[in-house]
Parts: C-alpha cells; structure tokens; sequence
C-alpha cells in the first residue's frame, strides 16, 4: 500500500479505539428487537416450504391488497371532496 | 467475524436456521446499533432504524448470496434506511450534527446519548467533533477508522468509487483534526 500523505496515524488509532466504547441497545429493546426480526425469519422459513401460500403472499399480500387499499383510499379521498365541493355551490 | 464463520452463518441464514439468525444478531446488534447512532446521533432513531435493519435481514435471509459479506451488507441497509429516514425529515444530517454538537456542549449536566457512549473526557471531545463532521465525511471515518472495514468494503456500503471514498477520508481527517485542534500533516479536498 503506498504512503497516504493524509493519513493521521494517531487519529486514526483514537477513533480505532472507539469502537471498544459503543453502548448497546437496552436489554429489553435488544430482545422486542430480536424476537421481532425472528417472527419475520420464521414467517419467511415456513412460507419457502409452502409454495402456494407463498405465491399468496407475494401476489396479494404484498403488492395487490396494498395497491387496492391505496386505490380505495383515494376514490373515496375523491368522492369525499367532489360531495364537500358540491355541497360548497 | 472470521470469514470461515461468516460463511458458516451465511449458509445457515440461508437455510432457515433460525440459531443462527440469532448468533448474527447477538455478534452484530452492538455494531449495526453503534453505526446507526454514531451517523444520526440520536438513540432512539439509531434503535429504529436497528429494528429495521435486522427485520430487513430477516425478510432477505432466505436469499442471501452465498458469499455474502454480513457486516457490509447490514451496514448498507442500515445507512441506506437513514439515508432514506434523511428524505423524509425536516432535520437535514448537518441539523443532527449540529443538534449533538450543542446538547454536548451547552446541555445541563445531564447524562446525554454520546456521554453514555464516552466514559472519559478524551473520548467524549472525540465524538463530540465526530458528531459536528458533516454526514458523508462522517460515515467515511465511521466506516473505515471505527468500524474496520476496508476501504473496498466501506466504498460498497456508502454506493461509491474507492477514490472518492479516500478523497472522503482525507477531507474527514482534515476536518477532524481541525475540530480537535490538532496539526495536519497534509490537507485534502474532495
């Protein structure tokens, strides 16, 4: 590696020493956190062996229902203020 | 985490072992939360984007590659969702920075997030000017002096050259060292 004129040794081996001194999640955080991400791990370990529920999830879960809920939504956000609009006149 | 044990815990994300979801979590929680909290500064952001970071890692565990590199690859999501968290706030990163700055110095002696994090005076002034970098500098110095990634590995995780990764380093130094009071042996810009 060539020399980097840059390069605060000492600095460098301060901010080396940080990393000893980091705090952690709280206890009771650390853990909602990890059972969490496990339910989600589980979830997605049980989905790969059941291939149509997993096609199910990927499908509608995911990506129609949310697309429908949002089109919904804005139909009636639509609805909603042509009524207010016309009751306005 | 030694590259033979790395790829034992890869294969077995990959395979659905959930004991080793959880020896990932255990060795790695410590680091993802302490990056998170040392580019925004504030913990319970930090916590946040942690949480889902590893929900991330849960979700894509399955297909993982199988030379995945886990520490670069949680440090991507993880800088990725702050980044993404940056858009979506009326706090620019600079605001963040400066916010620790001032509840550093001028707050009441109080414990704050960062004396948690620095026992000692050296290491609190050390954090304290860390905190007062700008982001990208920031994130460089966390990545490479803090958290010991190769300069290849931190240029993957921050979506950039390897040259303007060590342009980066360069100014952060500069710029460290100039918070701190110290003498440069050379100054860079990017």
């Amino acid at each position: 590696m060539t020399h980097d004129p840059t390069k605060d040794t000492s600095l460098d081996a301060d901010l080396g020493a940080l990393s000893g001194h980091v705090p952690d999640l709280d206890p009771a955080t650390a853990e909602r956190t990890r059972l969490a991400a496990r339910r989600v791990f589980d979830a997605e370990v049980a989905l790969r062996d059941r291939p149509v529920a997993r096609v199910f999830d990927r499908v509608w879960v995911r990506r129609l229902e949310p697309a429908l809920l949002a089109g919904s939504s804005a139909y009636y956000l639509v609805w909603a203020l042509l009524t207010v609009s016309a009751a306005a006149r | 985490m030694d590259a033979l044990r790395e790829h034992t815990l890869v294969h077995g994300l990959r395979h659905g072992d959930a004991a080793a979801f959880d020896a990932v979590y255990a060795e790695l929680r410590p680091r993802v939360y302490a990056f998170l909290l040392r580019l925004c500064g504030q913990p319970a952001l930090a916590a946040d984007l942690a949480q889902e970071t590893w929900l991330r890692l849960a979700r894509h565990a399955l297909s993982l590659a199988p030379d995945t590199r886990l520490t670069p690859w949680l440090f991507t999501v993880a800088r990725n969702l702050y980044r993404s968290h940056l858009r979506w706030s009326w706090l620019s990163g600079r605001r963040l920075a400066e916010l620790t700055v001032e509840t550093l110095t001028h707050a009441d002696p109080g414990p704050s997030p960062f004396e948690a994090l620095a026992a000692d005076e050296s290491r609190r002034r050390l954090e304290a000017a860390l905190a007062a970098v700008p982001d990208k500098y920031r994130e460089a110095l966390v990545l490479v002096c803090v958290e010991r990634l190769s300069p290849q590995e931190a240029a993957q995780v921050a979506g950039i050259t390897p040259e303007n990764l060590r342009q980066r380093l360069a100014r952060g130094r500069a710029l460290l060292a100039e918070a701190l009071g110290r003498t440069r042996p050379g100054e860079a810009g990017e």
